[in-house]
């Protein structure tokens, strides 16, 4: 527990803070679609030309090759500078980046993680199944051995930007016999491989940004499997850890200056009478205080994350203390927006139309990746080490 | 501010020595009368001064460990898990406050045992009632960021809704020193101690899910619990992170909110999980043969220390 100090880390941030109050696109970014991914793939490139891209991946596939300290350092000065959200980069760089790094061959990682870090591709995640949510163990999409391929069958669900995604993180079975965790292999789908269908699914936001997909007889080679046959469970795992813990820390700066925004926005004086501010209500004021304080307490969640990820590689069930944190938060932040403008929040074409947006945006938080119920089952199992339920009663 | 939050191996040796030295303070004690008031405490104030408690962040050539205040809150979570008396707490703080107005005099004698210094509930002499502070002659009160520190007279006891602590009216006596941002040291250390309280009713309810079987398995294997139980971590470790992140910020320039931020999940952490903890403990947790209660009562002293909702609010939102 102390301060971290040092010279090269000020110099960093310096470095980082210059370039980007040059570089941090002005242009607004297109809500959805196959133009949001251009703007996305776009300022990635941008960044990686200029050696920001992958600050804590190794050098030798075009990262920065810097720790977890610099990493978090620019993010910090990329929501200090206005940065866009990470959006449909965040499969990639926070997920399937990270476990190829882990998990990864040297063949698999030498082709996909500098294509990742220049901007070529987007991927997307292939875990849940219509069947198979929050119990995903159960899923049933099967890929069966031919020679050098695996033929793949079956459905995918809940898959982000599955429409606009180069590549895919596949979850497939490949052992029907064996125990439920025991059977499944974590795959490398390239999404313009013959038999791939995508279906967009709109969401209760009017978004579209993620999608069902069918499978059909879809030829993988056997070369794209990711840390071994049948070993796809703790590879997913490795990567639901990253999601849990520091790889939300774009989401987080993004959530703390939505705030700040709404601190703001209470703070004007609105249109009426007496030119009254909502913060001058003691009840308006109490809800966003209670929002400050929890908004950096997230923050310190994070620098604990941090802390821990300095110590071991691979992140521990804690993550999932950050996550519900962070989901349940995002969710009252946005409702307390709601509530101080209506009833000009009814309106989705004013002003305050990117409220009701984020608003309705805010219930996935608690759903995916694991819904909130789910990530309290496995603190109370993982992290506080209570029995888990005897079955069959 | 970079920070690494979790614990140094100078550290974890300077928390595992206070944690040894608290072992004879049990929390089960407090099932006896003659410990109220902390009394064991004060039985063993020496001890503490042994090990450097008062002292921890004083330079060397004062005497001193020259350590932070990082090692003074992992010190006053420790206090929190035990439910040890204010006084151990205040004292800690009313030795660093007396040296940094350049009162060496009063400072040596809070270090070395010899005068004694307790919370008041409230800046205002008014209203101040002194907490616990059985052998104390100072009182340490706050406002928003300043802290004062003042000698008192003792007047008529109060009941407490914590019947372990002594609650007394107060008169000032002599003199009052002020200090201009102290409060926020002051909000930050009661919120460690807070954090200690959170924890320690985490564990406890989690050990009782563990153990306590009703339809064929222990209850903590029933989402209901677990789930209960899983919040209990969250708001715990939340409560933590923050009080250690406001805890290095303080000495980097930090700010009013930072320490009201940790002031607030600290008071919000150890309250619910006191309360969720008397509920896991079912029936027993509402009797007064599980300790459950003590947690609850002290959570209630702490929150209640110079308690003002409006001066917290407007230092969260900067106003």
């Amino acid at each position: 527990m102390h301060v971290i100090a040092l010279p090269e880390l000020d110099a960093f941030r310096a470095e980082a803070r210059d370039w980007l109050a040059r570089n941090v696109p002005r242009s607004p970014r297109p809500p959805e679609g196959e133009a949001m991914r251009e703007f996305d793939l776009a300022w990635q490139r941008t960044q990686f030309e200029a050696g920001w891209a992958g600050i804590a991946w190794p050098k030798a596939y075009g990262g920065r090759g810097a720790s977890l300290l610099e990493q978090l350092i620019w993010y910090e000065e990329y929501a200090r500078a206005g940065g866009p959200p990470l959006g449909s980069l965040f499969v990639a760089l926070s997920h399937a980046g990270p476990t190829l790094i882990i998990k990864g061959s040297e063949e698999q990682k030498a082709e996909h993680l500098p294509k990742i870090l220049r901007g070529d591709v987007l991927w997307c995640q292939g875990f849940s199944e219509p069947g198979a949510g929050s119990d995903l163990a159960s899923l049933r999409t099967h890929a069966e051995l031919d020679g050098d391929h695996l033929v793949v069958n079956g459905s995918k669900i809940w898959t982000s930007y599955g429409h606009l995604a180069r590549y895919q993180e596949l979850l497939a079975r490949t052992d029907r016999e064996a125990p439920a965790r025991h059977g499944i292999s974590w795959v490398i789908c390239d999404m313009k491989t013959p038999g791939v269908s995508v279906r967009p699914i709109k969401a209760m936001s009017g978004l579209t940004h993620f999608c069902q997909v069918f499978y059909d007889n879809v030829r993988i080679p056997l070369a794209n499997v990711v840390g071994g046959l049948n070993n796809g469970w703790q590879v997913a795992m490795t990567t639901l850890g990253f999601e849990r813990g520091a790889g939300t820390i774009s989401h987080q700066i993004e959530l703390a200056r939505a705030l700040d925004a709404l601190i703001d926005a209470a703070s004007r004086p609105a249109s009426g009478a007496n030119n009254r501010r909502l913060i001058d209500d003691d009840h308006v004021a109490a809800k966003l205080a209670q929002l400050k304080a929890e908004v950096s307490a997230l923050r310190s969640l994070t620098a604990l994350s941090i802390s821990r990820g300095l110590r071991e590689a691979v992140p521990g069930a804690e993550g999932n203390i950050v996550a519900l944190y962070f989901a349940d938060l995002t969710k009252r932040l946005h409702a307390v927006a709601l509530d101080l403008f209506a009833p000009h929040a009814l309106s989705r074409s004013g002003p305050l139309g990117d409220w009701t947006l984020h608003y309705l945006e805010a219930f996935k938080w608690s759903i995916g990746g694991g819904t909130s119920e789910i990530r309290r089952n496995t603190i109370g199992e993982r992290v506080l080490g209570l029995p888990k339920p005897k079955v069959g009663r | 501010m970079i920070v690494d939050l979790l614990p140094t191996e100078e550290q974890t040796l300077i928390g595992d020595s206070v944690a040894g030295l608290l072992q004879k303070l049990p929390v089960e004690r407090l099932r006896d009368q003659a410990n109220f008031y902390g009394a064991a405490e004060a039985a063993m104030w020496d001890g503490f001064r042994a090990i450097g408690l008062f002292s921890l962040s004083l330079p060397e050539d004062a005497g001193g460990a020259g350590l932070g205040f990082a090692e003074e809150c992992l010190c006053a979570r420790l206090l929190g898990n035990a439910l040890t008396s204010p006084d151990v707490l205040a004292t800690m703080l009313a030795v660093r406050f007396a040296f940094g107005t350049g009162d060496a005099k009063l400072a040596a004698a809070l270090q070395s045992g010899e005068t004694r210094a307790c919370f008041a509930s409230a800046d205002d002499v008014e209203r101040a009632q002194i907490v616990d502070g059985r052998q104390a002659s100072y009182a340490l009160s706050w406002r928003r960021a300043d802290a004062s520190l003042w000698r008192f007279e003792p007047g008529a006891v109060q009941h407490c809704l914590d019947e372990t602590i002594l609650l007394r009216n107060a008169t000032p006596s002599g003199k009052r020193a002020n200090a201009e941002g102290f409060a926020l040291r002051a909000r930050i250390a009661v919120a460690a101690y807070l954090v200690g309280v959170a924890e320690a009713v985490r564990d406890m309810a989690v050990a009782y899910a563990g153990a306590r079987e009703q339809f064929g398995q222990p209850i903590g294997a029933f989402q209901a619990v677990k789930h209960a139980c899983a919040d209990m971590a969250v708001r715990a470790e939340a409560a933590m992170a923050q009080t250690w992140f406001a805890a290095l910020a303080l000495d980097h320039g930090g700010g009013e909110e930072d320490a009201a931020a940790a002031q607030v999940l600290a008071i919000q952490a150890a309250l619910e999980n006191a309360r969720a903890n008397v509920q896991v403990h079912g029936g027993m947790g509402f009797t007064y043969e599980c300790d459950a209660h003590f947690y609850l009562k002290r959570a209630h002293v702490f929150a209640a220390l110079n308690a003002n909702d409006a001066v917290v609010r407007a230092m969260l939102l900067n106003r």
